[in-house]
């Protein structure tokens, strides 16, 4: 995994490294998961990217000074029916978005329901972030602004209104997370988050894999370069 | 049973440059025809010994170095017993194989060798018992930590001195119950032990054997079911007692020893006698560490407590047969003029490269093992596609809330009741013949490579239909996914997933193949928990 980067053709050349981090996207259908992820990755795939699947798993890579950081988004399934599953998908994640919709007060305690249980079971370190979606439907509000930073404030949570169509906060959101995820070089320690499981050859470290490219930026911003694979 | 030379002995010989080849007669009977060096024995030879009481002969065909039998050989004992393996200074040293052919206690001891006797690890099977020992060996007794593997199922670890057993074990039996304590080679518990039942209830007490049959004790039993141990359940064996570096050292000595010597060919085959059809330099010492898996892990070995030792050996072989690669690349080149280069660091990319290589010559043992660890879970999923293959297609579409407009009818201008014969278990068939070629592939790398073109089949259905976002989000993918793998009926799904992701390269996590992994495995537990009650069966139709 170690420094498999590319050089932006054009671009300035610093050293940086590259960590990787899993990021899994939670909330119910329809409040727009998967928009909202489309939306950040959005100019920057191409139609045929081998590494994506649908809009059920992309990455996108964000710039911070001397780091890129390089997000795999796992969608999950926000059907009911399907929710005992989640665990599968966030076991190893080291962020997560829980996704509501402001129009539906529903959907924000179902967040609430997600984030209480990541905080039980999914890594001790993992970075939530609360996203309260459909910000451009003001109109329609049913959660108030207030409420949920509260309510993300007494959770240590990442917290901001976004908007898919608008584009309002969805790469701020992106960037806030990078900022807050920790760029540890590679340990050799196994087995936070499920990583570990089973007797792995290489060392890898549970906090995101770091590796040396070339910086495509020096300042802080997503990369609307090449992806990274 | 080592050989000394003789002191009155005829010899024939002719000669040649680098030695010569001959005969060399004992008064005793000894004769041994071959190569031979300043008068020693010395290169390939066949010594026949006459016993002391029969009217038999032990024959040896090995190597020979200064009169001494060295490397690799094959002794056929005049009493029916068969050793295949490495000598030093003319008895069994290194790795071996010792098998009694004949009818009475046919046996058969695969392992290491220390001055002609057993010592250090190795695997005794009595063939007529049905029973495996795995473990460590004194002077040709089984002393230290050991295993002990039954063709019921059952198996236990103990602590040998001198062939008897000592202190307290681990006894894993065939229903699911644990006993930790003292008991004897006839499985009677004695002394102070404990018995977790499969159901959750421990028994803790005094255990005592009542003359004849039965079972007395003094105890006390919880019943409080807290939780039916899930670590005693999975229990798996003989991964702190044997590490796995230190087991099978004797194989890996040998090579180490070729490499050392500068790998000249004409000393190819008494270092690796085991390997010597196989030229590949990759394979070269494969076939002896495929001989000592099955010695361990088939037959009564597929024991599934045994599962995470074979694992850890396989990858550990990866590891090994890389560093040996890199061994030979740097001989080679050595020998050209090349200074050989330090790569950045091979190590990670290296055993992952050899795995798909060798991992064929241990599939069938470890697949095996596989199935018996995930039997319950399968048999689970079994029940859960058996009743969803109840469903007709349109059924099952809207059983697993896929939503309407990926169902892939749209185009056909048809009665609904058409459209069921018509279309019935095809919906999705690419994606699902797809997926089912899971089972047809060996390689981990293979098997994911199959599971991406799946989810490739499916877009490309759902593409061609009027209406359906080009890119699926999870809500729309999940239910379809749960669809083909309904469909597709694999067998031992769960064993294969877990072996997948067990083997597969670890730089794949978090990426794109772990998540399609986590997306088959997600489905494989939701089919398993499916049970249809009458109620739900007449809302689905």
């Amino acid at each position: 995994m170690a420094a498999r980067g590319a050089q932006r053709p054009n671009g300035h050349s610093q050293p940086s490294k590259i960590c990787q981090f899993k990021l899994v996207l939670l909330g119910e259908s329809a409040v727009g998961k998967s928009s909202l992820v489309l939306r950040f990755v959005k100019g920057q795939f191409h139609e045929y990217q081998e590494s994506t699947i649908g809009a059920a798993f992309l990455t996108q890579s964000v710039c911070l000074d001397d780091t890129t950081v390089k997000f795999e988004i796992w969608d999950t399934a926000g059907q009911e029916r399907y929710h005992s599953l989640a665990p599968m998908y966030y076991r190893g994640a080291q962020a997560a978005i829980v996704v509501y919709d402001i129009t539906n007060q529903e959907t924000f305690a179902r967040a609430r329901g997600w984030v209480k249980e990541l905080q039980r079971q999914a890594s001790p370190s993992i970075v939530i972030a609360l996203a309260g979606n459909k910000a451009d439907l003001a109109s329609k509000r049913m959660v108030e602004y207030e409420e949920a930073q509260a309510y993300a404030d007494d959770n240590s949570l990442l917290f901001m209104e976004t908007s898919a169509k608008t584009a309002m906060n969805v790469n701020d959101l992106f960037l806030a997370i990078a900022k807050k995820l920790p760029k540890t070089e590679p340990q050799s320690t196994n087995g936070a988050g499920g990583r570990g499981r089973g007797v792995d050859l290489s060392e890898q470290s549970p906090q995101g894999r770091t590796g040396s490219a070339a910086a495509t930026e020096g300042s802080t911003g997503i990369c609307w370069g090449q992806s990274w694979d | 049973m080592g050989l000394g030379n003789g002191m009155d002995s005829s010899h024939s010989a002719q000669k040649n440059s680098l030695g010569s080849r001959g005969t060399l007669k004992w008064r005793d009977g000894r004769n041994h025809v071959g190569d031979f060096q300043e008068g020693l024995e010395h290169g390939f030879g066949i010594c026949l010994v006459p016993r002391p009481s029969e009217d038999r002969y032990d024959c040896y065909k090995c190597h020979w170095y200064q009169g001494k039998m060295r490397g690799y050989g094959i002794c056929e004992y005049g009493n029916d017993l068969v050793y295949r393996g490495y000598f030093k200074d003319s008895v069994r040293q290194g790795f071996g194989i010792l098998e009694n052919f004949s009818a009475e206690h046919p046996f058969k001891y695969t392992g290491q060798w220390e001055n002609d006797k057993k010592n250090g690890y190795g695997v005794w099977e009595d063939k007529e018992r049905g029973e495996r020992y795995i473990g460590m060996w004194l002077d040709d007794h089984r002393h230290g930590e050991g295993i002990v593997v039954m063709q019921s199922g059952l198996c236990y670890q103990r602590t040998f001195h001198a062939d008897k057993m000592v202190g307290s074990g681990i006894l894993l039996l065939e229903d699911d119950s644990v006993y930790e304590g003292n008991f004897t080679e006839e499985l009677t518990f004695v002394g102070k032990g404990k018995l977790s039942l499969a159901n959750g209830f421990v028994l803790q007490g005094t255990f005592s054997s009542r003359g004849g049959r039965g079972l007395s004790t003094h105890g006390v039993l919880s019943t409080t079911m807290e939780n039916p141990n899930p670590v005693l359940f999975s229990s798996q064996l003989g991964l702190k007692e044997f590490p796995v570096e230190k087991r099978w050292t004797g194989i890996f000595e040998q090579f180490l020893e070729f490499l050392h010597s500068g790998c000249k060919e004409e000393m190819e085959e008494s270092f690796t006698g085991f390997h010597i059809q196989t030229r590949n330099q990759e394979y070269l010492f494969c076939q002896a560490l495929t001989v000592a898996f099955q010695a361990t892990y088939s037959g009564i070995g597929a024991n599934r407590h045994l599962l995470a030792m074979a694992q850890e050996e396989v990858k550990f072989y990866s590891k090994k047969i890389w560093e040996f690669y890199q061994g030979l690349l740097r001989v080679a080149l050595e020998r050209k003029g090349h200074t050989p280069s330090e790569d950045a660091d091979p190590r990670l990319v290296g055993p992952s490269l050899v795995l798909p290589l060798i991992l064929p010559g241990f599939y069938p043992e470890l697949s095996m093992l596989y199935m018996l660890q995930h039997q319950r879970e399968d048999e689970l999923y079994c029940q859960g596609i058996v009743e969803l293959s109840l469903f007709p297609d349109i059924q099952l579409l809207e059983f697993l809330d896929v939503q309407k407009h990926l169902w892939p009818l749209k185009d056909l201008p048809l009665t609904s009741n058409q459209r069921r014969s018509l279309i019935k278990d095809k919906c999705f068939l690419s994606a699902t013949e797809c997926l089912q070629k899971l089972i047809t592939t060996v390689d981990p790398r293979e098997k994911l490579e199959i599971l991406r073109r799946t989810f490739q089949e499916l877009e490309l259905t759902v593409s061609r239909l009027p209406g359906a976002h080009s890119r699926l989000p999870m809500d729309d993918l999940l239910p379809l996914l749960m669809f083909v793998v309904s469909r597709a009926k694999i067998q031992h799904l769960g064993a294969e997933i877990h072996l997948i992701r067990d083997l597969m390269d670890p730089t794949n996590q978090g990426g794109m193949l772990d998540f399609l992994l986590t997306a088959l495995e997600s489905c494989y537990e939701h089919i398993q928990k499916i049970r249809l009650h009458p109620k739900e069966n007449s809302h689905s139709s």
